[in-house]
């Protein structure tokens, strides 16, 4: 792009890149096929030597792994569902209606994105104590729904709408709520993918909040329930792999999927930011 | 398009997310529905939780859920297993919460004044009172707490030496020989000269350390508080064994907690013993199965010639019933089974190795079977040569880092030992305010 | 204006929305049809879902807070006042002291670190002559589809100090070397640092190369004509232009590093000898394994105020305005 650099130094970095990246991605996989006592040798091993499936079978009869992976899933999903739809909706009454206290709420929400969650962990962990939420999936999944970067990125891209196109819904004898559902949502689809994504992702992620919150065995989500055969007297490397690889898998098919989509809207929301 | 068609198709969206959110909700009812509690709810019979972790776990899942259901057809165990570490967090969590907690939890008995001062659990002082002469007076001062007895304590973990036979023959050294540490420690030193490990330890130590140091200073009839909770000042017998365990480590193989290296140290005949506590052999029996036969067993040796026959102790566990449990009768019934019947004992002995504390048992001869993973020897004899000394814990799991934070910075040669324990003393008596 | 329904007025139809707390039901709304009431009421029923939420889980718990810190709460028994009692002790502990270094090292190394190799990996894959460019894009984005705790599990595999794959690699290359990258307390924190490291760089990569493919080319091309040497655009011209999205990415990431937890905990638990020790591992055993909620969320408060300061100054250093 500029003044043209030689190629093979480049070629090299990507090459070095591309090991450093795939690396510890590939470690985890071959580690999952590998028989017990190839995990750990002294020389090096890169391909298991008797690819094994023990370690799977182990992993998804013997452990709550299945379970464990269905309450990721309930809970990402449940949350990104969740998120969107509170989010969209205000970032809607943000970017296209003027009200009293507007400005103040909205800088109330912003300085939020700056406040680390754990700051709530213990009330919030008490109140769901007197809700009776400990150990289920709301009370996972309303702590996480509450978003405000969520809310700024559908901000700032409904902004971008021509709000031409809602005046004329209005004359067309469309309600305040029908001008959401059916002039805003559609046009915003690719943010609520991004978000949705982006969601998904952050809740996926999450381990000290279900760690608290999650006390029964078949509770834990999958990053959870991983760790807890980490912390055993024998620890199962090879059931950790394999339970490692196959919660890794989905996402990364959802993200070589959606690639574009992700991409576009990470990027609009940082770039506008 | 009118406004009223407008307003009529948006109520019905909104009806239809209410529907979705709705479906939704109902997907995780009958996702919590699913599983063994529902079946056994179906089934007619009383759900029993019951929490526990390795050793015991096994116990549980090999032979106890049979024996017990078998003894009481009308209750069906439902056993969630987790690290220890985990359950205490757990167990604490759903104390505090006020919901969550099983019918019957296992505690880490060295932690239990954290539970024990703060209640939430079932007072069973009239129902165990009856088994006080059966029970090892250490394993019963234990489960007391301001007076009351909160929970079964079904065993002790006494410490004891798996030695590898074929090594120690390789290289002359008799295991009836070794009758004091120094005993100990001139075959290690003999040991070490071919480049064989006489005994492992655990480093970084963390609170993994601070419990195997334990081991040696409970056996030499050591103590960090008073009977009452104090932390004893100038505390000099801990010093000596802080310079002692820093000094053995000359002849130890160092390596990290649970960490594969020790396994494949012992089965390449570079570790020599495992210096560790009875359950430890359920492990090494699993990690080491080609070792069957060759190895042996021989009792903690001692501080002298004439010195008590004693060695310490790492580890114990005590059932406990939280006060939310609905069942709380039935859990009584498992909580007795678990630690004051034949029955419950041999299950866990058979299970996780964990020896009795109820005399019955210990003293039985029919449990005091020959082992051939460890060539036909008796494991009972073995730890019926020894007794252990009361070992009050208190606040343990502060206490046992703050111990454990010393031994690593005197191991790592940052401080003299003597120095580390007096730093240890002192954090302990300023953090604890005991 | 049109013919209204018979019968569906509320019977405050007519009096205005008063204010911000007022959540009207979203059924009466509907129904509404005087069209600049229901415009002007509309948004408040819009951000109501979301401020109920906000309030009973962010605002509210964020006062509670407060309010434990001052207290000597169990979780258990029910607490008892103690003032400042929790800010004084942590400010004497020298625990916690470490906790705030080992968090604020980690955290500007992890910064430096990553934004320098999030910038070099963008500008790679921004090269026009690059060839298979989506697969490149994807293979730097695969650590992010991981969660942090995996990573964490795998990298225990990585770091061990017997048998794991970088001491292995390490004699394979034939050095006698056995580093205990997780043992040893001179390099276990940077253990950690380069494992979120690896982890974050392809994420925040993607979000700089959007920036850098907003820069318009004919910049550069006259820069060239000019005689720019290649360096001397990158100053200039790619530098500059990328300050909104730098600042994006620096503050996030920071606000992110600061809360350290998931790996040191998983890992190391802190240690050895607290060399690992976070802030949020600090917390989360006072308040969860020692039973001191109070402390905990006295802890809390200190880590927010920090990291308060933290994203400030560094907003400050790019003299860039994000609440627009």
């Amino acid at each position: 792009m500029r003044a043209h650099p030689s190629r093979v130094p480049i070629y090299l970095l990507l090459l070095l890149g591309t090991v450093l990246t795939f690396g510890p991605f590939y470690w985890m996989i071959a580690s999952s096929f590998k028989p017990q006592g190839e995990i750990f040798t002294a020389t090096l091993r890169l391909v298991p030597s008797q690819p094994t499936l023990d370690h799977y079978h182990s992993l998804l009869t013997k452990t709550g792994f299945v379970r464990w992976l269905l309450n990721s899933i309930v809970f990402a999903l449940g949350t990104t569902v969740l998120s969107l739809f509170l989010s969209s909706l205000a970032g809607f009454a943000f970017a296209k209606y003027e009200f009293r206290g507007k400005r103040a709420l909205f800088a109330i929400v912003l300085a939020s994105v700056s406040i680390p969650q754990f700051v709530t962990i213990i009330p919030v962990y008490a109140l769901m104590v007197r809700l009776g939420l400990i150990n289920t999936y709301w009370g996972l999944i309303l702590p996480f729904s509450v978003n405000a970067f969520v809310i700024f990125l559908m901000r700032q891209y409904i902004l971008g709408i021509p709000s031409e196109l809602l005046d004329a819904a209005r004359i067309d004898g469309s309600s305040e709520f029908g001008l959401f559902h059916r002039v805003i949502v559609p046009v915003i689809r690719p943010a609520i993918g991004a978000a949705g994504i982006f969601v998904f992702l952050t809740t996926w992620n999450q381990y000290l909040w279900p760690l608290i919150l999650m006390q029964s065995n078949d509770m834990m989500v999958a990053p959870v329930g991983l760790a807890t055969l980490s912390t055993l007297y024998v620890i199962e490397y090879g059931q950790i792999m394999a339970g490692a690889t196959l919660s890794t898998l989905p996402i990364l098919a959802l993200f070589l999927l959606m690639q574009e989509q992700f991409v576009a809207g990470l990027t609009s929301g940082a770039l506008k930011g | 398009m009118s406004r009223e068609n407008g307003s009529h198709v948006t109520r019905r969206q909104f009806l239809r997310l209410t529907a979705a959110l709705g479906a939704f909700g109902g997907a995780q009812s009958l996702l919590s529905a699913y599983g063994p509690t529902a079946a056994a709810q179906q089934a007619g019979k009383e759900k029993l939780s019951i929490w526990a972790w390795g050793e015991a776990a096994i116990g549980i899942k090999d032979s106890v859920e049979r024996s017990f259901e078998g003894k009481y057809p009308n209750i069906d165990l439902e056993l969630t297993e987790m690290g220890p570490w985990d359950l205490m967090d757990k167990l604490y969590a759903s104390l505090a919460s006020g919901s969550g907690a099983p019918d019957v939890s296992e505690v880490v008995r060295r932690m239990f004044s954290k539970y024990g001062e703060r209640g939430g659990m079932v007072d069973l002082t009239d129902r165990i009172a009856k088994y006080k002469n059966d029970v090892l007076p250490t394993a019963w001062m234990q489960a007391e707490f301001a007076g009351k007895i909160w929970g079964g304590m079904p065993d002790v973990l006494p410490g004891w030496v798996m030695y590898n036979r074929e090594v120690f023959d390789k290289y002359g050294i008799k295991a009836s020989e070794i009758v004091t540490w120094d005993d100990f420690i001139a075959a290690g030193k003999e040991l070490k000269k071919a480049g064989i490990s006489i005994l492992h330890t655990s480093v970084p130590a963390g609170t993994w350390g601070t419990n195997h140091w334990n081991l040696f200073f409970n056996s030499r009839r050591g103590n960090v508080f008073t009977p009452e909770g104090k932390v004893i000042r100038n505390n000099e017998l801990a010093k000596l064994m802080f310079r002692w365990y820093y000094e053995i480590q000359d002849l130890a193989f160092q390596t990290p907690v649970n960490d594969p290296s020790t396994w494949v140290a012992l089965k390449q005949g570079r570790l020599a013993t495992y210096t560790w506590n009875v359950p430890g052999a359920i492990v090494v029996k699993k990690q080491a199965p080609e070792l069957s036969g060759k190895m042996g067993i021989m009792p903690w040796p001692l501080w002298g010639k004439s010195a008590p026959k004693d060695t310490g102790q790492w580890g114990g566990t005590l059932w406990v019933i939280p006060k939310q449990s609905k069942h709380q009768e039935a859990a009584w019934q498992l909580v007795e089974f678990l630690s004051f019947t034949v029955e419950g004992a041999t299950a866990m002995w058979k299970g996780g190795m964990f020896p009795p504390a109820y005399l019955p048992a210990l003293k039985s001869p029919s449990l005091n079977e020959p082992d051939p993973y460890f060539g036909g020897a008796k494991p009972f004899d073995v730890i019926n040569a020894r007794t252990i000394p009361n070992y009050y814990f208190f606040d343990w799991q502060r206490t046992e880092k703050i111990i454990g934070d010393e031994i690593d910075t005197m191991l790592k040669g940052r401080k003299a030992p003597e120095k580390a324990w007096e730093d240890a003393e002192a954090k302990l008596i300023a953090d604890l305010g005991r | 204006m049109p013919p209204q329904p018979v019968g569906s007025l509320p019977v405050n139809a007519s009096s205005p929305p008063s204010g911000p707390t007022q959540a009207k039901p979203l059924a009466v709304a509907l129904r509404w049809p005087k069209r600049w009431n229901q415009k002007q009421c509309a948004p408040y029923v819009f951000i109501a879902p979301f401020f109920v939420m906000f309030v009973v889980f962010w605002v509210g718990p964020i006062v509670t807070s407060i309010g434990i810190s001052l207290t000597n709460w169990d979780g258990i028994q029910a607490p008892r006042f103690v003032a400042l009692a929790n800010y004084r002790r942590l400010f004497s502990s020298p625990e916690f002291y470490v906790a705030v270094q080992n968090t604020l090292v980690a955290a500007v190394v992890y910064d430096v670190l990553m934004v320098t190799l999030a910038i070099g990996v963008a500008m790679l894959l921004d090269w026009r002559h690059l060839p298979w460019r989506h697969f490149f894009r994807a293979s730097f984005f695969v650590p992010v589809t991981m969660s942090l705790a995996v990573v964490a599990l795998v990298f225990q595999l990585i770091y061990a100090k017997e048998g794991g794959l970088l001491n292995q690699l390490i004699q394979t290359v034939g050095l006698p070397y056995k580093v205990d990258w997780l043992g040893d307390t001179r390099i276990a924190l940077w253990s950690i640092v380069a494992l979120r490291v690896w982890r974050a760089t392809g994420y925040y990569a993607i979000i700089v190369l959007a920036g850098l493919q907003n820069i318009p080319k004919e910049l550069y091309e006259v820069a060239d004509v000019d005689g720019a040497t290649p360096w001397q655009s990158f100053y200039w011209i790619t530098l500059p232009l990328l300050k909104p999205i730098m600042a994006f990415v620096v503050v996030t990431s920071s606000i992110w590093a600061l809360q350290l937890f998931d790996e040191p905990w998983i890992l190391t638990k802190g240690g050895p000898i607290n060399a690992t020790l976070t802030m949020v591992i600090h917390l989360y055993q006072h308040s969860f394994q020692f039973g001191e909620l109070g402390f905990g969320a006295a802890i809390a408060y200190v880590l927010t105020m920090i990291i308060a300061v933290f994203s400030f100054l560094q907003l400050k250093l790019f003299g860039s305005d994000i609440s627009k």
